[in-house]
């Protein structure tokens, strides 16, 4: 089988053992992104020198018969262009920050690099992580392998589409709302949110502080855990960071593999089910549950009746945090400044700055957050919106006394068209809907394929949640539900 | 409850920071106005329930201390290196007062 095609353990099993190089491998995937990439626009900037060189020390250190650095060094892997990487452009997919060079690295950029993970580049996203389709990055949309005229998800659909077109065996996302999970479900990738804390934000661009988070892409379940455990753990540099030993995701993974669920509490959220659902998504959802009850879970419905609220109160929570965050982007100490002429103030600077800098959906979010912070409103939305937050976390706590994991759908249909909801944001909004909840309360959530649709033949997504802190639990489900049901991405088209 | 008008999202912009044409302003109106009689929905379900407590963060935020030593942290040649305009090692911003101040 080609290099391209082969899996993140597989890759690093023979580059470890000295049967294939990292450079070689490495090479290999930045071919494959000269060659495929005009057609998907899934990288941002691609750093063929940077990666080559991390390549080669991962071959150096192999041939002086020291141990790799990480179960992963070597492999390649694309990084969203949301967290930082000293000298390497990062954009946010926004103009404001074109051709900045971020003076630091990441947590979890520094990660890899120790880990001896080569970054083959940054992949494409909505702007400052704000959307559902990647149609919101200010350099263009990122197009989905397997139907070209379709979105690949967001906001990280860079980093999935670059996945399941071979481009990259390993990727990074980040999820605020949904932003790993879907996009990994149109694409018939495994997508994983870890625990809120488990990963660091330091240098993570902050779109919603309290529910950002960053995590693995990858196309298997063993995959993920791998790299989860490479960027995962506590970092004194982000007061958020749970300082906690990292969930056994890896071992994890393996015990699922074996195929076994017996004594597995498997509880299915009767909210996200009905209108607004795609046929061919509930069938396939359906065919996944029996499938689970064939693995040996017990599988039962459970009723999360105020995850109906957790739509419009992350629609609150995420643009009021934004709006604060972005309050940075000021054309003071970096990024784009437009209008400094010497007669203009800074007040106006800022605001001509911020208004070519900004696209439709950030300024969109901008205000409906300065809206519900501002006083006589506050209570009614941003208030309501934290104590629906708390209704959430309750029902999650209920449910998780009864079951292991919840399972639903990640996403209510498949992937749609591009420029099909672009002209209506609430439409856009509702792509989130099944991933939410596990933002808000903070828990674990990942989405693993669960084949395609029967009615257009696209991928679809099982979601699987777990409780904060026992991401192992929905990695073994996961695992064990891949083994059984098999490959998804060996059906899709050739580019 | 909301109904926003034109000059409501101006205002909203100019709090912002956010310069927005005329153009911006007839499509944001309306698309904001959607949205907000959307996520209103929140202050349905609190309204029977206001004992609820609101939660801010998944994560109990506590204080994080670390000991007071120096560490290095960016150069004052990495902390220039994205400023628009620098000038004698500082950052060269346009005027903040007005002319009459």
């Amino acid at each position: 089988m080609s290099v391209i095609k082969q899996t993140a353990a597989e890759l690093a099993a023979r580059i470890h053992s000295g049967e294939l190089s990292s450079v070689d491998v490495t090479q290999a995937h930045l071919e494959r992104i000269s060659k495929v990439d005009e057609q998907l626009n899934a990288f941002r900037h691609v750093d063929a020198d940077g990666a080559l060189e991390a390549a080669a020390k991962v071959d150096a250190d192999i041939a002086a018969g020291k141990p790799p650095a990480s179960p992963l060094a070597g492999v390649p892997l694309g990084l969203k262009d949301v967290l930082t990487t000293q000298g390497v452009p990062t954009t946010c997919g926004s103009k404001t920050l074109e051709g900045w060079l971020p003076p630091y690295d990441a947590t979890v950029t520094r990660r890899l690099r120790e880990a001896g993970v080569p970054i083959l580049g940054k992949t494409n996203m909505d702007e400052f992580a704000m959307g559902s389709s990647t149609e919101n990055s200010a350099y263009g949309p990122t197009r989905n392998p397997w139907d070209t005229s379709r979105i690949p998800g967001g906001s990280g659909g860079g980093s999935s589409a670059a996945l399941a077109a071979f481009e990259a065996p390993l990727a990074i996302g980040t999820d605020t709302g949904g932003s790993i999970r879907q996009p990994g479900a149109v694409t018939g990738t495994v997508g994983v949110k870890p625990t809120y804390g488990g990963v660091s934000r330091y240098g993570l661009v902050a779109f919603s502080s309290s529910l950002d988070q960053a995590g693995p892409c990858a196309r298997t379940v063993l995959d993920a855990a791998l790299l989860h455990e490479v960027i995962a753990g506590h970092d004194p540099l982000d007061s958020t960071s749970i300082d906690a030993p990292v969930p056994p995701v890896v071992e994890a993974a393996k015990q699922g593999a074996n195929g076994d669920l017996t004594g597995v509490k498997v509880g299915v959220v009767t909210q996200f089910t009905g209108e607004g659902y795609q046929r061919g998504v509930l069938d396939s959802f359906q065919a996944a549950v029996e499938q689970l009850r064939a693995l040996g879970a017990d599988v039962v419905e459970i009723s999360c009746p105020s995850f109906d609220y957790a739509l419009p109160a992350y629609y609150l929570i995420a643009p009021s945090e934004c709006s604060s965050n972005l309050a940075r982007f000021d054309a003071m100490r970096y990024g784009l400044r437009i209008g400094d002429d010497g007669d203009r103030s800074a007040e106006e600077v800022m605001s001509l700055s911020r208004e070519a800098g900004f696209g439709p959906e950030v300024k969109r979010r901008i205000m409906i957050g300065t809206y519900a912070l501002s006083s006589g409103y506050y209570d009614a939305y941003y208030g309501s919106a934290q104590q629906v937050r708390t209704l959430i976390t309750r029902d999650f706590a209920a449910a998780y006394e009864q079951v292991d994991v919840l399972v639903s759908p990640t996403t209510p249909t498949t992937a749609f068209r591009i420029g099909e909801r672009v002209d209506d944001p609430m439409a856009m909004y509702l792509a989130d809907l099944c991933t939410i909840p596990a933002n808000l309360a903070g828990n674990a959530a990942m989405s693993v394929p669960s084949g395609l649709a029967d009615d257009d033949g696209l991928p679809v997504g099982l979601q699987i949640m777990a409780p904060t802190l026992a991401d192992d639990r929905m990695y073994r489900v996961a695992a064990a539900y891949e083994a059984a049901r098999g490959p998804v991405l060996d059906q899709i088209p050739e580019l | 409850m909301p109904n926003i008008s034109r000059d409501e999202v101006a205002h909203l912009a100019k709090l912002a920071r956010l310069g927005v044409t005329d153009e911006e302003l007839d499509t944001f109106a309306p698309q904001l106005d959607v949205i907000l009689e959307s996520v209103a929905k929140v202050s349905e379900v609190v309204g029977t329930q206001q004992d609820v407590p609101p939660t801010s963060h998944a994560v109990e935020l506590t204080n994080v201390f670390r000991e007071d030593e120096v560490r290095q942290g960016l150069t004052q040649e990495q902390a220039l290196s994205g400023a628009p305009a620098a000038e004698d090692g500082r950052f060269r911003v346009p005027r903040i007062l007005g002319e009459e101040q």
